[in-house]
């Protein structure tokens, strides 16, 4: 506590503040939406992140049991649990420092600039370190098993991963603060959007590289880290790891300073200089909506703007697609939402292609089709992800307008499928035939193909609303949300992906006739499903 | 306590503030008047350290709002237009927050708290979450907020929002009564017959400048109006209400055609 009023934050206050911010989030389950309804229980759903980041760890854990040397056993650890505390921030928890939605209720009222920060730095590393550590365990006891057993490396190995996912959020909310700050008002909307795209890149696609770094044998080679290694910054944490269980070289020494400085000097540039100006950066924030009014207001459009909505013809699909454009430009977490797609579905495309291991499931059906494979998991990321966007907004309560007026809301909910359909699906759909059409080296096939994943993508779309039909931007966020989605489109796009399309290149493609009972069975299905729907959706709404 | 010197504030391309200077010494009830957009709200933003200004200067019980914000902010009680509060918390939850940020003695805040909530009737609500509660009880809960720490300056932005006639009664009577105490009390409102038996002095903006100040009854002699509503109409610009509305029919008619 000494140190708090050192760092000039009042640690009462900052207690008040911690303890507002985790009950608000835990309760936000008996917030009613605008349905009437209950919304989503956050318990629910930090639940089943913390299920899936435990059952990454026992993922993980086969690096720290499987892998003979042990650095590259604790850099792949490392790497897999930053990974974890990265994603979440960028899916998710950046939003509790960058846009915190309890300024209005609170900037008045007497605290320092550091209490608030450190409350809410507070608030977003409750839940990075929780689920990373929940990660890091399961890993941690591999450590402590493999042979010989040690149970003191259990500990070691668990504060390592937790120093590194503690340091990966810490520098990733620091880096968004930071860009808050320094970056002029009036373009940050567009450059954040853009860092968010490319963090994504970094993050993704990092993680999904590194196992290409590493070589086939890798469970039983006997793998030297070399000086390049040091600038990755999961391997700063492994070395920590090594220095910690008494293996002294230069290369773990090196590593084990960089991650000591970088964790110390994050730590550092947060409480010392960020966190004097937070309340300004927030303050700051709070006021462009205003000035992006005043532009709006002041600058007379000349040229009639051509509006995706007006494509059209029913006045419920205008309205949402008017909605999701009005979203995008202007509701900060949905667009950085939406936008967080793209890397994952460009790096997945970039692999398959890297690899040149796009098989035409025609010819080959009973090859494993990894290529093939990647791609279809991206694709089938997006329904998922893109239904989870749309549910939920801050200015949720507006959404009483559609239930006062004469628009058939269940119209609008189906209006909102159909939507994110063409808006989101389609264009990776037809992306995705192209490459098909490049690598099959057969028009016709890669067509066949790109309708059987465009059919399947709308299915797994009409189930999700099946399951979930709400009113687009009609419930409040609630925290774990956002995750609990990625994680289950994590689950679900590769059973559907690897599983089903393996199973209908097998049984389906290879057969002429029962080709032609597919391509006349798949819209019957799709039009069963949408009356289903239709039906499941008006008594829920009438 | 309240004194404000050439203050200015834009946002973007639009200037809220354009020069605005005024005083408010202890013990007035200042009714701060101006149409839609006129800079109200930025002004009282301003005198609560949540917007910053662009220029001159603001302050408030003898600190100065961008220097001492923390100073300004303990001599404050502030109920903003907006009604922001965790909906999630129950009322006393709420308050104890709001108690414990103004570094409020336990004993103290919670025979407050229980007075507070009994005056306002909402005793039987006080474990409930706000979230079930009606725009009106929210806006008790707010009130309480501010008068929780008995500060010497009163910052209320639309405060009778949502209440109830009886509550209101009470409530402006609260008023006499805490600035008859030697509290400054700013008092932003668009119920004009409110502002004009209830304020001592009235100021009114229009486009970010002062348009008038004075007692309710020298600003109806000066612009000739028989009421404050009237005099507000004439100085700040507002069409013949009659003909305004008669245009607005005649949109609708065009409409229905």
């Amino acid at each position: 506590m000494i140190r708090l009023a050192k760092w000039n934050v009042d640690a009462a206050q900052w207690r008040a503040l911690v303890r507002t911010g985790l009950r608000h989030d835990l309760r936000r389950s008996r917030f009613l939406s605008v349905t009437g309804r209950k919304s989503v229980n956050p318990a629910t759903t930090l639940i089943f992140v913390g299920l899936f980041s435990l059952l990454l760890g026992v993922g993980f854990a086969s690096f720290a049991v499987g892998a003979r040397s042990l650095a590259l056993a604790s850099t792949l650890s490392c790497s897999s649990v930053m990974f974890i505390a990265s994603s979440l921030i960028l899916v998710e928890y950046y939003a509790i420092i960058v846009s915190p939605d309890d300024f209005h209720a609170l900037g008045h009222l007497p605290m320092t600039s550091q209490t608030y920060f450190m409350a809410k730095l507070t608030n977003l590393l409750i839940y990075i370190l929780g689920f990373s550590s929940l990660s890091a365990l399961p890993a941690a006891i591999g450590f402590m098993i493999r042979p010989p057993v040690s149970p003191a490396r259990l500990g070691v190995a668990f504060i390592c991963m937790c120093m590194g996912a503690f340091t990966a959020a810490m520098s990733m909310a620091l880096f968004y603060t930071a860009l808050t700050r320094l970056l002029p008002q009036r373009a940050l909307k567009y450059i954040v959007s853009i860092v968010q795209v490319l963090a994504s890149f970094l993050i993704y696609g990092g993680y999904a590289l590194l196992p290409r770094l590493v070589p086939e044998n890798w469970m039983e080679m006997a793998w030297q880290p070399k000086p390049g290694h040091l600038l990755i910054p999961s391997a700063w944490f492994a070395g920590l790891m090594q220095v910690m269980l008494g293996d002294f070289n230069a290369w773990s020494v090196s590593a084990a300073a960089i991650g000591i400085v970088v964790c110390g000097g994050a730590t550092f540039y947060g409480i010392h200089r960020l966190a004097k100006s937070y309340f300004a950066i927030i303050a700051g924030q709070a006021e462009i909506p205003v000035a992006r009014g005043a532009t709006v207001e002041n600058g007379a459009p000349s040229v009639k703007r051509v509006r995706l909505a007006d494509l059209f013809r029913q006045s419920e699909a205008r309205i949402i697609a008017t909605l999701l454009s009005s979203q995008f430009r202007n509701d900060t977490k949905f667009r950085m939402a939406i936008l967080t797609i793209i890397p994952l579905i460009a790096i997945y495309m970039f692999l398959a292609v890297q690899d040149n291991s796009m098989h035409d499931p025609f010819v080959d059906n009973d090859i494993t089709m990894a290529g093939n494979g990647l791609v279809y998991f991206a694709v089938f990321l997006i329904p998922i992800m893109v239904k989870q966007s749309i549910e939920v907004s801050d200015s949720f309560e507006a959404a009483w307008i559609f239930f006062a007026s004469p628009t058939a809301v269940h119209r609008l909910v189906l209006a909102a499928k159909r939507v994110s359909y063409l808006y989101f699906v389609m264009p990776a759909v037809l992306l995705v035939s192209a490459l098909f059409a490049y690598f099959f080296n057969n028009a016709i096939h890669a067509a066949l193909h790109g309708l059987t994943l465009a059919a399947l993508a709308y299915l797994l779309q009409q189930f999700i609303f099946l399951l979930r039909p709400t009113v687009p931007f009609s419930e409040p966020r609630t925290r774990g949300r956002q995750g609990a989605w990625v994680g289950l489109a994590f689950i679900v796009g590769p059973i559907l992906g690897l599983l089903l399309l393996m199973l209908i290149a097998k049984l389906i493609y290879t057969s002429p006739q029962r080709l032609v009972i597919f391509y006349v069975a798949m819209p019957v299905v799709c039009i069963a499903i949408d009356r289903i729907l239709r039906w499941r959706v008006q008594r829920k709404f009438s | 306590m309240i004194h404000i010197d050439n203050l200015f504030k834009s946002y973007g391309d639009k200037q809220a503030l354009a020069g605005i200077s005024f005083s408010a010494p202890p013990g007035e009830i200042l009714g701060f008047l101006g149409p839609n957009g006129a800079g109200k709200s930025t002004t009282v933003k301003i005198l609560t350290g949540l917007v910053q200004p662009d220029g001159g200067s603001a302050q408030v019980a003898g600190f100065d709002v961008v220097r001492e914000p923390i100073e300004v902010k303990r001599r404050i009680g502030y109920v903003p237009e907006t009604g922001a509060l965790y909906e999630s918390l129950t009322a006393y939850e709420y308050l104890e927050l709001i108690a414990n940020l103004q570094k409020l003695d336990r004993a103290v805040y919670r025979k407050r708290i229980d007075e507070f909530l009994g005056l306002f009737d909402l005793a039987n609500e006080a474990r409930h979450q706000m979230a079930s509660f009606s725009k009106g009880m929210r806006q008790k809960i707010l009130i309480s907020a501010a008068l929780l720490h008995n500060p010497p300056v009163l910052l209320f932005d639309e405060p009778l929002n949502g209440i109830d006639a009886n509550s209101a009664l009470v409530f402006k009577e609260l008023l006499r009564k805490l600035s008859q105490q030697g509290k400054t009390i700013l008092f932003c409102s668009h119920v004009l017959e409110v502002v004009e038996r209830l304020c001592t002095r009235i100021i009114i903006i229009d486009k970010g400048r002062l348009v008038l100040e004075g007692t309710p009854a020298s600003i109806n002699q000066r612009t000739g109006a028989v009421t404050l509503e009237q005099a507000f109409g004439l100085l700040t610009g507002v069409k013949d209400a009659a003909a305004q509305a008669e245009e607005f029919v005649q949109a609708l008619r065009g409409l229905q055609q």
